[in-house]
């Protein structure tokens, strides 16, 4: 048993630590301020927690906790994720004041659950670590204030329970099949005697049914529904968040995942390249007519889940990186859209797309970065959307999964209709020369802060991608294989 | 003797379990479903999983399935006059069927049951399991008592009445 090492579990400990503090806090009334500096002080100390843990590389638990390379980097992502949640939620204006200590409670709690997740290598780590993550999410979409004769945000509480519920009931069910296969509960003991077997039946539906708690993370087809009106009726702040890290995790983990296929497995391959067509082609019709931002960000939200699955047909490194280089760049964008939408949004409101209009001379800066994260979700180059996209396709094209190429290109095309639609209505889309000036919109700095740091992620991400891709493949060398 | 009792509790387990989806009255589905846990409670036995077999009726048996009674009868169940399916969840639900049968012909004809080991017969006693819960499980045990804790908060947080609930400020 090799000794516990403090440094290694460092980022854990800093975000358990500071979720004790925030419940401290919290004991006080109303203690909203106080939370969420606390929580921002917590979220810069897990990030440098997280770089000094990054050369780290040992197993914990008796091996149920991996420390390695690739864990590594995503709590970075993760706790750099968790930072821009907090500068993004300025100061909730929809969940009511005397709970929103909690809610920064639940929020620091989710992300503690997201980077045990990228760790966990062990079963029952793993489901417990989902759950972590999960539960404040159900309590952070129901905790949106009531309004006159508004209740959407229960009807989509339940939903994304029930959905959640439904989903990990399956995956569990799978995980009771890989262990019946294998006799054991360690991921990389289960691949070693997976291999032989990976392509009976038994196996492959057991670990289709594996997945479902990940294509339920992450809106993958069948496991999509709860999206929109989860979107729609959570608070803002809410949406940005369940719109961004709980995706990073569940990519990290159908790395894991998927990896304990062997590299020629058809059946798997098919399967994840019809859900990725669906996902793509459902979300990016649907979308095409939608007029509430959020409700629009879902469902491009599911088509971008399909994009990244386009990535775990190839089932090499090439695509594995290709999809995690998505995802993150999908984060950066999807909170930048976020931000403009918590920041026109008035008093906490949904936000219709018509509502955009004029944001160029309400505030440049917000415009700005809805401009370059629109482009970059659509795909156009400088961006790390084209980038990311590019990355996918080819490791898909290598494969020789051309039709499936084929129609990622033509949704990508779809999708280009109404994202720039809505450049069309921020940039564009004013009443007239005759309608009086739109009063600026006042960002605070945190705000400003993060629209830079997104600013200069998205093209950072888009212009050199190299390094870090690099990073990635190696960190996904012998992800499986004992330390 | 241990073949019959296997096909005995996997007859009451599957029989009451379809009980609980066929029965009318709410009430008798979770009665049924009781019957169902105390079958799968006398298979942990026979797998000498004793530990298992009594936490299962300890937790299942005594606190769920009584949480979902108490849960039924404060909602007062009325028994709905019987629907006609609709053609859509008829044809789902034989697609549904179709391709579970095709699964279950292929573990059959094709399936390697015998290929993998099989898992190390672990006689889970309670001093084993003690131990195991504190080193190999340790992080998920501590873990979940933070789950705990989430879900405490979130029923306070969601049940508790505030002052001016409905203010739009």
């Amino acid at each position: 048993m090799t000794p516990f090492s403090a440094i290694a579990f460092f980022p854990e400990l800093v975000l358990l630590a500071g979720a004790l503090g925030i419940f401290v806090v919290m004991l006080g009334e109303s203690q909203g301020k106080a939370a969420r500096a606390g929580a921002i002080f917590v979220a810069l100390v897990a990030l440098g927690a997280s770089i000094v843990a990054l050369p780290q590389s040992t197993v914990l638990f008796d091996g149920a906790y991996r420390i390695d390379a690739f864990s590594q980097w995503l709590k970075i992502v993760i706790s750099a994720g968790y930072l821009f949640v907090l500068l993004l939620s300025g100061n909730l204006p929809d969940i009511r004041k005397e709970t929103k200590a909690e809610y920064y409670l639940f929020l620091t709690l989710s992300v503690l659950g997201l980077t045990m997740l990228v760790s966990s290598v062990e079963v029952l780590s793993l489901i417990i670590a989902l759950e972590l993550s999960s539960f404040p999410l159900y309590l952070m979409v129901a905790m949106r204030r009531e309004r006159e004769g508004q209740r959407v945000q229960m009807e989509s509480a339940i939903k994304y329970v029930m959905f959640g519920v439904a989903a990990n009931g399956i995956m569990f069910f799978g995980f009771s099949y890989l262990f019946g296969l294998t006799g054991s509960t360690h991921l990389p003991e289960m691949f070693v005697k997976l291999a032989p077997i990976a392509t009976t039946p038994l196996a492959i539906v057991a670990l289709t049914m594996a997945f479902a708690g990940f294509y339920y993370k992450l809106a993958i087809f069948p496991f999509h529904f709860w999206t929109p009106d989860v979107y729609q009726g959570a608070s803002n702040e809410t949406a940005g968040f369940i719109a961004t890290l709980p995706k990073v995790g569940a990519v990290a983990v159908l790395v894991r995942l998927v990896s304990l296929a062997t590299p020629e497995n058809h059946a798997i391959a098919t399967l994840l390249s019809g859900l990725a067509i669906l996902s793509m082609c459902y979300g990016n019709l649907i979308a095409l007519v939608q007029k509430d931002f959020k409700r629009l960000l879902g469902f491009s939200g599911i088509a971008h889940a399909g994009y990244a699955v386009v990535g775990f047909t190839a089932m090499n490194t090439a695509g594995y990186t290709a999809a995690l280089y998505y995802i993150v760049g999908y984060m950066l964008m999807v909170t930048a859209c976020f931000v403009v939408i918590c920041k026109v949004s008035k008093d906490g409101t949904n936000v219709e797309i018509d509502e955009l209009a004029g944001l160029h001379r309400r505030s440049p800066l917000l415009a700005l970065t809805l401009v370059v994260a629109v482009f970059g979700l659509a795909g156009i180059p400088p961006f790390v959307g084209f980038i990311g996209k590019f990355g996918l396709l080819s490791a898909a094209l290598a494969k020789g999964q051309l039709a499936l190429v084929i129609i990622t290109v033509i949704n990508s095309a779809i999708a280009i209709y109404y994202y720039l639609q809505v450049v069309r209505k921020a940039v564009f889309g004013e009443k007239g020369a005759d309608a009086p000036a739109p009063e600026p919109l006042h960002l605070d700095w945190s705000a400003k802060i993060l629209c830079v740091l997104l600013l200069v992620g998205i093209v950072w991400l888009g212009v050199a991608p190299a390094p870090i891709m690099d990073a990635i493949a190696a960190s996904l060398a012998g992800i499986n294989l004992p330390l | 003797m241990e073949n019959s009792l296997f096909y005995l509790f996997s007859a009451l387990t599957v029989g009451s379990a379809l009980a609980v989806v066929l029965h009318k009255n709410t009430v008798n589905a979770a009665v049924c479903l009781l019957l169902s846990l105390l079958g799968v409670a006398g298979i942990f036995a026979l797998l000498d999983a004793l530990l298992l077999s009594v936490l299962l009726i300890l937790v299942y048996a005594g606190a769920v399935v009584a949480l979902f009674l108490f849960i039924v009868m404060l909602l007062k169940p009325q028994t709905e006059p019987k629907k006609a399916y609709k053609k859509a969840s008829v044809v789902a639900g034989t697609m549904g069927a179709a391709l579970l049968g095709l699964g279950l012909c292929s573990f059959v004809t094709r399936g390697q049951f015998s290929t993998a080991p099989a898992a190390e017969v672990f006689h889970a006693g309670l001093k084993d399991y003690g131990a195991m819960l504190f080193t190999t499980y340790l992080l998920p045990v501590q873990v979940v008592g933070f789950l705990l804790l989430i879900a405490m908060l979130g029923v306070i947080v969601l049940s508790k009445k505030f002052e001016g609930q409905e203010d739009a400020k």
